[in-house]
């Protein structure tokens, strides 16, 4: 009958039997690696030569059942080095024979690869990641500052257009001056937006739990972004609804600045694409205050309602704005642990709502 | 007669343990990252203090989200090296972490904080206010880079001597006793 322990040793596995005195004795041949280890001879191995397996040990010691009869328990992998500094990757297993408490130290080559390729690749595309996004901050960065200082010069083209409007000057001057000034105006909102954008991802980075509670006056606000944008309404035909709560105020979690600049964002693109009119309403209940703008364009397009509060999406046409306005909205609302979103309203249109969390009432849950 | 004592490598993953160890051991340098799966054990005989100590070196793979150090391997460590990336700033909070629950395993044993990869201090991302708490707690601080071997051996080295000094310490005092 074939000897099971020369078996274990063909299969590279070294079989080691607690002795009553708590050492451990070898069983059988001992497989080729473990001379290449000098753990070759016969008998009691002392388990210094055998640090990992140690600690292996040490760990199922206070274990309930440190050699389990029934699904044994096996190490991590480990690696040790032959005499020719070539790696040996080993794994042991604890177990139970017939009263008998057992360890088998056994190669683990191909759990080992297997592994160390799983990781390898987890750990390099992480990697990969980080460099990137540090990259990316530094270009950030880099445009924030050029950006930022783009409004200087820019300040001065419209203070000196500004200027043309006091003096009598041929209408064709005048009609190319205004030209220039509405340009320079769109360039101003865009330099406005994008700096608005990169403090908002700046505060983004910073744990959620380092956010402060402050809370503003949601009623206060709409009521103030309305003003905001009554001219221009007025300019274009268009009448603004207001449907506001009965309550004088509704505090929510917020910075005021902030907040006034999402609903003048949401307003300013309903303004963009109303035909007639804009209806921005707020409302709550004992969580959540919700509030909508409302107009009655054409709408949005499905396949541009995807991507609607991504950075760069354009809410469509001609009319659109830089394309970071909701991209603005969305990050800075799911800061305080709010929500926005689109709707098709019954009638038509686009209606867009966002949902706040009152002071001291709602959970950091997001949704409608 | 030489005496044995097991020093442990902790760190975030990719920190260069493993490149570390490999120099100090074997005076080689990968120039390409191999991820470590568990533990790795080498040995080295160094002479200190007109004695021969071999060094159990346990390497133990980079605490990271998709593998975590079992600071129970820490157990029986004469001390440690703590290694932190200079160009990547959150392995010092990693570092931070791996330190407090090192600190829980096995006591104050010595440490030597080595902020690593000094030879791409050019791309440095540690602002020395940040690691001033740590650096303060740890036997010594260096700047190593496995890649020109800066600083290695006198980090393995600062290791060695603290823990020879503390174990000269305890025994003065088991005299004294």
């Amino acid at each position: 009958m074939t000897d099971p322990f020369a078996v274990f040793a063909a299969l590279g596995t070294l079989v080691l039997e607690r002795t009553s005195s708590g050492t451990f004795r070898r069983l059988g041949a001992v497989p080729e690696w473990c001379r290449e280890l000098s753990l070759g001879g016969e008998g009691e191995l002392s388990l210094d030569s055998l640090p990992f397996v140690e600690a292996f040990l040490r760990e199922r010691r206070e274990a309930r059942d440190p050699f389990p009869a029934s699904l044994p328990v096996s190490s991590e992998i480990w690696t040790e080095f032959d005499a020719r500094g070539d790696e040996l990757h080993l794994q042991t297993t604890a177990l139970s024979v017939a009263g008998a408490e057992l360890l088998l130290v056994a190669r683990a080559d191909a759990l080992h690869d297997t592994q160390q390729q799983l990781l390898q690749r987890a750990r390099d595309l992480r990697m990969a990641h980080e460099s990137l996004a540090r990259e990316v901050e530094q270009k950030d960065v880099l445009v924030h500052c050029i950006i930022h200082d783009l409004q200087g010069p820019l300040n001065t083209i419209l203070g000196t257009l500004s200027l043309f409007e006091e003096r009598d000057l041929p209408p064709e001057i005048t009609r190319l001056a205004g030209t220039a000034e509405r340009a320079a105006l769109r360039e101003r909102d865009l330099i406005r937006d994008i700096l608005q954008v990169f403090a908002a991802e700046h505060e983004a980075l910073v744990p959620a739990a380092a956010t402060p509670t402050i809370t503003v006056d949601a009623v206060d606000v709409v009521n103030e972004a309305v003003s905001f944008v009554e001219p221009t309404a007025k300019a274009r035909g268009i009448r603004i609804a207001v449907d506001l709560v009965r309550d004088e105020s509704l505090q929510v979690l917020g910075d005021r600045s902030r907040l006034l600049r999402v609903v003048s964002n949401l307003l300013e693109n309903g303004l963009r694409h109303a035909r007639e009119r804009v209806a921005i309403s707020l409302s709550h209940d004992v969580s959540w205050a919700r509030l909508t703008v409302e107009d009655d364009g054409q709408g949005v397009s499905s396949d541009v309602a995807e991507h609607l509060f991504e950075k760069f999406a354009r809410t469509g046409g001609s009319r659109g704005g830089t394309g970071l306005g909701l991209y603005f909205c969305r990050i800075t609302v799911e800061r305080w642990g709010g929500a926005i979103g689109h709707e098709v309203p019954e009638g038509g249109g686009a209606r867009f709502w966002v949902r706040l969390r009152r002071d001291g009432h709602g959970e950091a849950t997001r949704g409608r | 007669m030489s005496i044995k004592h097991k020093v442990c490598l902790l760190g975030a993953s990719g920190v260069g343990k493993t490149s570390l160890v490999r120099r100090f051991v074997r005076s080689m340098f990968l120039e390409q990252y191999r991820t470590t799966v568990g533990v790795v054990i080498e040995r080295k005989q160094v002479r200190r203090r007109g004695q021969d100590v071999d060094l159990v070196v346990w390497d133990l793979s980079g605490e990271d989200e998709f593998q975590h150090v079992r600071t129970n391997y820490v157990q029986g460590a004469s001390g440690y090296l703590l290694v932190v990336d200079g160009t990547r700033a959150s392995t010092l909070e990693t570092a931070r972490v791996l330190q407090a629950a090192v600190l829980s395993v096995v006591g104050p044993v010595p440490f030597v904080l080595a902020l690593n990869k000094v030879d791409l201090i050019e791309s440095w991302d540690l602002d020395r206010r940040t690691f001033d708490p740590l650096a303060n707690a740890a036997q010594a601080v260096f700047e190593t880079s496995a890649k020109t071997g800066a600083g290695v051996e006198d980090a393995f080295g600062a290791l060695v001597e603290a823990i020879l000094a503390e174990r000269a310490a305890e025994n003065d005092a088991r005299d004294v006793r």
